[in-house]
């Protein structure tokens, strides 16, 4: 050990070169990382696209992915999905999925949720169904394209 | 190795380089009596390497960013402290490293099924309130610390990961209102705002104002989260309405604030060099002292100074390290919890957990950081993962667990189909049982 010192000193290596190659060596760490971030994000976007079974709510032009597992649609501001409608309640419904199949749940709205023309408190949906909440009319349906995160159509506005 | 079938291999080269590049460092500028220090730390932290790669890969998860992060940050934070005022392994911060790997894989799995740790919410604030009064009856008087002989513990920082959790909770139930005369309230919201009032009250009252910003940190981002929800259309509106009243609320507390916190916010370090400023003045003489390059590991005079290790460790990894290395160790933490919000969580208890806990270790670090080098008030508040102290490091893995969680999520198809296996197991060893009697 001591004679592996007396080598490394005797070749007086400078403060410089060694601080230098330690910092590329932790830029190119933090680099590989964003990388394998970026993948492992990927990744998680296919798992998420079979859980989700990759559907959105379309609404008019407006398309809405189902990006969460628990989707909120209602009139009051704090709704995922807010529908600026007098007949939908603040609170209306809520979207749940499990392995790929999307539920509805009625959140005792005044109006009712319908499901096919049909009033539900609770229904599994498929890719086609209308969903009507009050008078506003919606279908699920499957993604047309993926689009890129935070852009979506309407400025990536909600409603 | 790693469960998620993408190839960690020249990450975790690049990890164990990092760590033999530090350790180059130290073998030629190093300040050591003997080899064998050098050769005790090196086997620490490539042991600690390994410890925490097999222990990810325990688990399947989908990312594994944050753990490979974490174990960098750790063992980095592992060779600066075992290199202040001279080289020796600080076993001390080894054993508190492991234990916050621990806390980070105990907080993941805790907290990875959404609905169910939203379920547990009166047990954590059963939790919350058993931490609080622990702080008021054992600390003996105006502080946070409970003190064992020679062992030391610190109550209020287990109540952050607590008070991410409550709020997080707090979102999900948005909808669930009771109508009380002509309002709707939540009593989940009336709970989390009583809960905040109390632990406020408790910070001022035992004169812990470090930990105050962070605490609000959390409460106003989850406040933020609840008026907007991850994905909806931000309220801008609501959002300028909060910040104006966040401003006023802080300018009244300025204005009210007891003659220790005034003395504080109006301290002219420069006044009193070898008084009341001595720790910041010698912390700033350190971080000039040290340049771009520092002068070298366990070289620096700043070890003689009280809290070189916690409150002003920044300025100590500046002054052996150089500027240039400790602005990269803080761009680190940075880019571990950037990496989380390149995936965003499937749902919004976690989506919120994460936000809580990133404005949690923002604010810390901040304070830590613009506090020691005399740009902001001194609060003595420990820089997350590099500051010497067993409360803190176990509740930051904690924290990283709960990022983890959110990333690597439990749904609700997945619980079932472990159930589902379990009783089909639990049912054919009973079918096994009765066949062989």
């Amino acid at each position: 050990m001591s004679e592996l010192l007396q080598y490394l000193n005797s070749l007086a290596i400078p403060d410089l070169v060694l601080c230098a190659a330690a910092v590329v060596i932790l830029d190119i760490f933090a680099l590989s990382i964003i990388i394998a971030a970026s993948r492992e994000a990927k990744l998680c976007r296919k798992r998420w696209a079979k859980v989700s079974n990759g559907l959105e709510l379309r609404f008019w032009d407006n398309h809405y992915p189902l990006e969460a597992d628990e989707i909120l649609l209602g009139r009051h501001i704090s709704a995922d999905i807010r529908l600026s409608d007098s007949s939908v309640s603040r609170y209306h419904a809520v979207m749940t999925v499990s392995a790929g199949v999307w539920s509805i749940t009625d959140l005792d709205s005044k109006s009712g949720t319908f499901v096919n023309d049909r009033r539900v408190k609770q229904a599994r949906l498929h890719p086609g169904d209308c969903i009507r909440l009050g008078s506003v009319q919606m279908y699920l349906a499957k993604q047309s394209a993926p689009e890129p995160a935070g852009k979506r159509k309407g400025g990536g506005q909600r409603a | 190795m790693l469960k998620n079938g993408l190839n960690y291999g020249g990450v975790i080269t690049l990890l164990l380089l990092t760590h033999l590049s530090m350790l180059g460092i130290v073998l030629v500028r190093g300040n050591y009596q003997a080899p064998q220090d050098l050769l005790y730390l090196a086997l620490a932290v490539l042991g600690l390497d390994l410890i925490g790669i097999i222990a990810a890969a325990i688990y399947r998860q989908m990312t594994y960013t944050l753990d490979i992060m974490l174990l960098g940050i750790l063992n980095m934070s592992l060779i600066f402290q075992s290199c202040f005022g001279g080289v020796k392994l600080d076993i001390k911060h080894l054993i508190t490293c492991v234990a916050a790997m621990v806390a980070c894989e105990i907080g993941f799995l805790l907290t990875r099924n959404h609905e169910w740790i939203r379920k547990q919410k009166k047990y954590i604030y059963i939790i919350i309130g058993i931490l609080i009064l622990a702080i008021l009856t054992l600390t003996g008087g105006r502080s946070m610390w409970i003190t064992f002989k020679s062992f030391s513990i610190q109550p209020s920082e287990f109540i952050k990961p607590c008070f991410v959790l409550i709020c997080a909770a707090s979102i999900v139930e948005l909808h669930k209102k009771i109508k009380v005369l002509f309002f709707y309230v939540s009593i989940d919201t009336l709970c989390l705002l009583a809960m905040t009032v109390v632990i406020f009250g408790l910070q001022w009252w035992c004169r812990d104002l470090g930990s105050l910003p962070t605490f609000a940190a959390i409460f106003g981002c989850a406040l933020v989260c609840r008026l907007c929800y991850p994905r909806a259309k931000i309220n801008k509106t609501a959002i300028a309405a909060m910040c104006v009243g966040g401003v006023l609320l802080a300018m009244v507390a300025w204005m009210l604030a007891p003659a220790y916190v005034q003395e504080r916010l109006h301290a002219d370090i420069w006044a009193d060099p070898y008084g009341t400023g001595y720790q910041q003045c010698q912390a700033l003489i350190g971080v000039a002292r040290g340049g771009w390059l520092g002068v070298g590991a366990g070289h620096g005079r700043l070890a003689g100074v009280f809290a070189h290790e916690s409150d002003i460790v920044f300025c100590t990894i500046c002054e052996e390290w150089g500027l240039l290395y400790a602005g990269l160790t803080v761009v680190m933490i940075l880019i571990m919890l950037t990496t989380v919000l390149m995936n965003p969580p499937k749902s919004y208890y976690h989506a919120t957990m994460t936000a809580g806990v990133v404005a949690a270790f923002v604010a810390q670090m901040a304070l830590n950081i613009f506090g020691s080098c005399n740009l902001i008030p001194f609060t003595g508040v420990t820089l997350p993962f590099i500051s010497e102290g067993g409360s803190s490091m176990v509740t930051c893995g904690f924290l990283v667990g709960m990022l983890k969680a959110g990333q690597s999520p439990l749904f609700h198809h997945e619980v079932l189909r472990r159930k589902q296996a379990k009783k089909q197991k639990q049912g054919a060893s009973a079918q096994n049982g009765k066949v062989s009697a």
